[in-house]
């Protein structure tokens, strides 16, 4: 039933060009699966407490690492776009914007169940922390429900990004990520673009604590502007740490000691998924630095795309990365694709699951990045002591002769 | 008191209402703004790529700004009337708006396609309007299609 709807979205999808009469958008009723994603836990427990199957403990990772990619090679990628005279209504319309929101208190539950049960339900140390990782996927999808509202301009959008951002201890993203990121995107500059030829586990000594700094200087910045002292209830960065450390004192007060163990598992791993989105994001990507100094702006092929359906349903279309750092304001229901995008292989899970098996990413990637450079080496970010590595392995390719003489 | 537009987004930094969440008191100048201060929605512009689109500016009290900006919100309905494509100089032309060639700004980029150079390389003549390129033309800088791009209104002072 289900694949037979997808498949059919997808022909749909690539037909649609020229078509005059209103609009109907396909994927509408679908972006439900990025509100109920999160219930993916609970969901398990459910079924182990049916059939008494501890391998229900790790519903999350078999989803997220094996099912979700394989159903992104079966359904394959989605390049509809909406005509750009639907996109005002489609950002007008409340529905998109109240998924959002409802996304938020699915997270909660989320966390309050899985605590209830590891500190309630008999639970080995090998489930315990299948489960713990399982929490960490979803919680790291807290991250992406916070991207998505934390790039709204209303006041409410941004309060909700706080709240689901506290879930998973990582609130000064939103600052971070919209003054920081967003600015600093695919140049030496920002800790959250990768290099070609560094691994996952290297870039996150620099990104994760690149982020913090970074959040913390750009929100010193504006409350000095208004003379307002960085220690200050005005701070966002300080406003959601305040929410997680109230829910994260509350589940250990309630739920017991073993809570010092699960929360920081979950906690970590959630980081992680952040990590990997980094990571995959823009690797090895550069913007040219202008005569004038400055970085040219962000283009949609500063970033990679990827259109898998399937992954992009779960991810509030988190994957239409091109467009989404070219606009970052637009709503992930208007997201386009673009022609000649750098493109991934797969979908976001899948990516993730490669990024930690260095060797496996670069086999995948590293051509990619320089079929993106045309072969020129001096146009992609390279980790610092691998360029001779690259010179031997690519050196054969000649950069692509211009066909335009490039102006100066 | 000035009104000015992030191209990219449509975020407007209004003068007279400023900007006090991000430390900018109703009252403040654009000029006493950070020259390095990035668009507080969408980051992707600095400061200097903002487009003045109402008010009046203080070093330019005397000129007129344009008329009630055409505000973000993409509009690709093309001007109908143009059937014709008119090479004759622009720079005779009373700024009605049916006899003066306009310039497009790509909303992803910032390319600006100009009717009376047309783009010789894209292969259109000086004089091309904007609603006689195919419809499945893209910005030849960034490939974003011809329906991202927005009419740029620009100060009327700089037409001669």
């Amino acid at each position: 039933m289900k694949s037979e709807a997808l498949d059919n979205m997808n022909e749909m999808g690539t037909a649609e060009a020229g078509t005059v009469e209103a609009y109907v958008d396909k994927k509408r009723y679908f972006w439900m699966l990025s509100v109920f994603w999160p219930l993916t836990p609970l969901i398990g427990l459910y079924l182990v407490s049916a059939t008494g199957w501890s391998l229900w403990y790790g519903t999350v990772l078999i989803l997220w690492y094996l099912a979700i990619p394989l159903l992104d090679a079966m359904f394959g990628e989605d390049f509809s776009n909406p005509p750009e005279s639907a996109v005002p209504d489609l950002e007008k319309d409340r529905y998109y914007r109240v998924l959002t929101y409802l996304t938020v208190p699915m997270h909660y539950a989320a966390m309050i169940g899985a605590c209830w049960w590891v500190a309630t339900q008999p639970i080995n140390v090998f489930e315990f922390i299948v489960f713990a990782l399982s929490m960490g996927i979803v919680n790291g999808l807290a991250l992406n429900t916070g991207h998505e509202l934390g790039h709204k301009k209303e006041t409410f959008d941004r309060w909700m990004a706080k709240l689901v951002l506290a879930v998973v201890g990582y609130g000064h993203f939103f600052i971070e990520h919209n003054k920081g990121h967003h600015r600093d995107v695919a140049t030496p500059e920002d800790p959250a673009t990768s290099r070609m030829g560094e691994n996952i586990y290297s870039f996150s000594t620099r990104e994760i604590p690149g982020a913090f700094k970074r959040a913390w200087e750009l929100e010193a910045v504006r409350l000095e502007r208004g003379g307002k002292n960085v220690w200050s209830l005005d701070n966002e960065i300080l406003q959601p740490l305040i929410i997680t450390v109230v829910l994260y004192a509350g589940l250990l007060a309630f739920f017991g000691p073993i809570m010092l163990v699960f929360l920081p598992i979950q906690m970590a791993y959630g980081w992680w998924q952040l990590t990997s989105a980094n990571y995959i994001e823009h690797y090895g990507l550069l913007r040219e630095k202008l005569p004038n100094g400055k970085y040219e702006h962000q283009k949609p092929h500063h970033s990679w795309n990827s259109n898998h359906i399937m992954s992009n349903l779960i991810l509030f279309h988190l994957q239409r990365h091109s467009d989404h750092h070219a606009h970052p304001t637009r709503s992930y229901q208007s997201l386009r694709d673009f022609k000649d995008l750098p493109a991934l292989p797969t979908g976001y899970p899948g990516m993730f699951f490669a990024a930690m098996v260095p060797s496996w990413f670069r086999s995948m990637m590293d051509h990619r990045v320089l079929d993106w450079a045309k072969g020129d080496l001096n146009k992609i970010q390279i980790e610092p002591g691998m360029r001779e590595y690259y010179e031997r392995k690519f050196g054969s390719i000649e950069p692509a002769q211009s066909v335009t003489v490039p102006t100066g | 008191m000035a009104k000015y537009q992030c191209p990219g987004c449509g975020y407007t930094y209004d003068e007279i209402q400023g900007n006090p969440h991000e430390g900018f008191p109703p009252g403040t100048l654009w000029s006493q703004v950070p020259e390095d201060y990035a668009c507080p929605d969408c980051a992707v512009r600095d400061k200097e790529d903002f487009i003045l689109i109402g008010g009046t500016p203080p070093d330019e009290a005397a000129q007129t700004a344009p008329s009630p900006a055409a505000a973000a919100p993409v509009t690709p309905a093309a001007p109908a009337a143009h059937q014709a494509p008119q090479p004759a100089s622009v720079a005779q032309a009373p700024p009605a708006a049916d006899t003066v060639y306009r310039k497009w700004l790509c909303i992803t980029c910032g390319h600006i396609y100009d009717e009376a150079l047309g783009d010789e390389h894209e292969g259109f003549a000086p004089g091309t309007l904007f609603s006689q390129i195919p419809n499945d033309w893209c910005c030849p800088d960034c490939g974003a299609t011809k329906e991202d791009y927005v009419l740029y209104e620009e100060k009327l002072g700089e037409l001669a």
